[in-house]
């Protein structure tokens, strides 16, 4: 069924990933999001008044668990991915049968690969030392009481620096659009540097692999986006890194 | 399409994989997928809903013809409402699938009350993508850049009916295949594969317009 002409499907493909949303879209849509559903982002007393509101609600231990984690960070890169390894720790072995096929063949490797992460995830003292003191904001904005079961859904690393995660990433991010790849690689680097297993770390490859490519260092580059995106092919960031690295 | 009744589409307990999130520790240490536990017993958070879809739902917003200007508000409306209704998620599909339903409703919404405001000027912000190629001088198609394709796309893409537009965007687009847009849309699988068909036959259409309609029309 390939009625679509050659120039279509050229048009396409140059288009593909003109939607892609930047890291700052993603952060500002969702503080706006948690403004409007009441979570004050960074206003410590709004914070506790939003969460008393609607403490009766499991909607509530959602909106503290993103407030503790640092309310003035409305990345949720970092916070699905540190959940992800919180939820994801005991129960490896209770995925059904029924979903290793159905995403068979890279889901099963995956999931005999993810005990091995988790324990050096959690065991990570570095990410700790190097963090740069968290803003008073999102101190004041930490609730109190923190209801035993929304701990199951916590980060074990506690208090990451997703917002200085997030900020170095956007500015690496703005000079690849400025065309300044080797300043993007540069803030990369640090990036890597202080955030060794920072929550951000797919984002940071894979801007990496982007800026890589633009920076003309392609045989570096090929390899890398073709490493990323066979363990991520549908990553958020998988067309930028197609698009440049020529990868098809 | 219905509008709204996102838990309606939520027919299957499996899904399709929500998405492929790839967290690396040290590119040499191996990846691990981030994904959301689709299968677990905990309700996810919203902000692993977030995380997952975010992506997904700005580009399809983008593409089912809401302005530039207005995809904060109509993403950020999404997502209000999947906070909002996650108490309402049973988790009979996937995530993916359940916040697509609430954004084709408000994306429907959104695309009434434009055409209510200014029906004088339908495509306000995408318009004439014919205008924009004359610009672009040369070949558009072989000048065209990122930006200029993506416009242009979104042109052609809004000449499409709703229902066309959602399966072309998903197979052509996002790379989904037929029993994937199936699933996510509810619709069956041969009803897809006609409307895709017809999509297909309407895009190149509208393509092959916007060509003649350019200043010295075809080489």
């Amino acid at each position: 069924m390939s009625e679509l002409s050659s120039e279509a499907r050229e048009l396409l493909r140059t288009a593909r990933s003109f939607d892609e949303p930047s890291v700052a879209d993603v952060q500002r849509v969702h503080a706006s999001v948690l403004a409007k559903v009441g979570i004050a982002v960074g206003a410590g007393a709004a914070v506790t008044a939003a969460t008393s509101t609607i403490a009766a609600s499991p909607a509530a231990l959602l909106g503290a668990t993103v407030v503790k984690v640092g309310a003035a960070i409305a990345l949720a890169g970092g916070l699905a991915t540190a959940g992800y390894v919180a939820l994801r720790s005991p129960s490896v072995k209770s995925v059904p049968a029924t979903v290793a096929e159905a995403r068979a063949p890279r889901s099963a490797p995956q999931a005999e690969r993810a005990p091995a992460i988790v324990p050096r995830v959690m065991g990570e003292p570095e990410s700790r030392a190097v963090e740069a003191p968290t803003p008073n904001a999102a101190k004041a904005a930490r609730p109190r009481p923190i209801p035993p079961s929304d701990r199951a859904s916590r980060a074990p690393r506690t208090t990451p620096d997703l917002e200085g995660e997030a900020r170095l990433l956007e500015l690496a991010d703005a000079d690849l659009r400025r065309g300044d790849a080797n300043s993007a690689l540069a803030r990369l680097a640090e990036h890597a540097a202080r955030y060794p297993a920072g929550a951000l770390r797919e984002e940071r490859e894979g801007v990496r692999v982007v800026a890589l490519c633009r920076a003309g260092r392609e045989s570096e580059g090929k390899l890398a986006a073709e490493r990323f995106l066979a363990r991520a092919p549908r990553s958020a960031l998988a067309t930028r890194i197609r698009a440049a690295c020529g990868g098809e | 399409m219905r509008a709204g009744d996102a838990s309606g589409r939520c027919r299957r307990t499996l899904d399709l994989p929500v998405t492929t999130r790839i967290a690396f520790a040290n590119p040499a240490d191996g990846p691990t997928e981030a994904r959301l536990p689709e299968t677990a017993k905990v309700r996810p958070t919203f902000a692993q809903i977030y995380n997952a879809t975010f992506p997904f739902i700005w580009r399809t917003v983008r593409r089912l013809g809401v302005d530039e200007s207005a995809v904060d508000d109509v993403t950020q409306d999404v997502f209000v409402t999947v906070y909002r209704r996650l108490d309402d998620f049973e988790m009979r599909c996937a995530p993916k699938t359940w916040v697509f339903g609430i954004a084709m409703g408000i994306v429907q919404n959104y695309r009434r009350s434009r055409r209510r405001k200014d029906a004088a000027v339908p495509l306000a912000s995408h318009v004439t993508s014919a205008e924009l190629v004359a610009d672009g001088g040369a070949d558009p198609m072989e000048q065209a850049s990122r930006a200029e394709a993506g416009r242009i796309v979104h042109g052609l893409l809004d000449q499409l009916d709703e229902e066309k537009a959602v399966v072309f965007v998903m197979a052509e687009l996002e790379g989904m295949t037929v029993p994937e847009i199936a699933d996510l849309i509810g619709i069956n699988v041969n009803t897809v594969y006609s409307r895709l068909r017809t999509a297909r036959k309407e895009f190149d259409q509208a393509l092959a317009r916007m060509r003649a309609a350019r200043p010295g029309g075809e080489r």
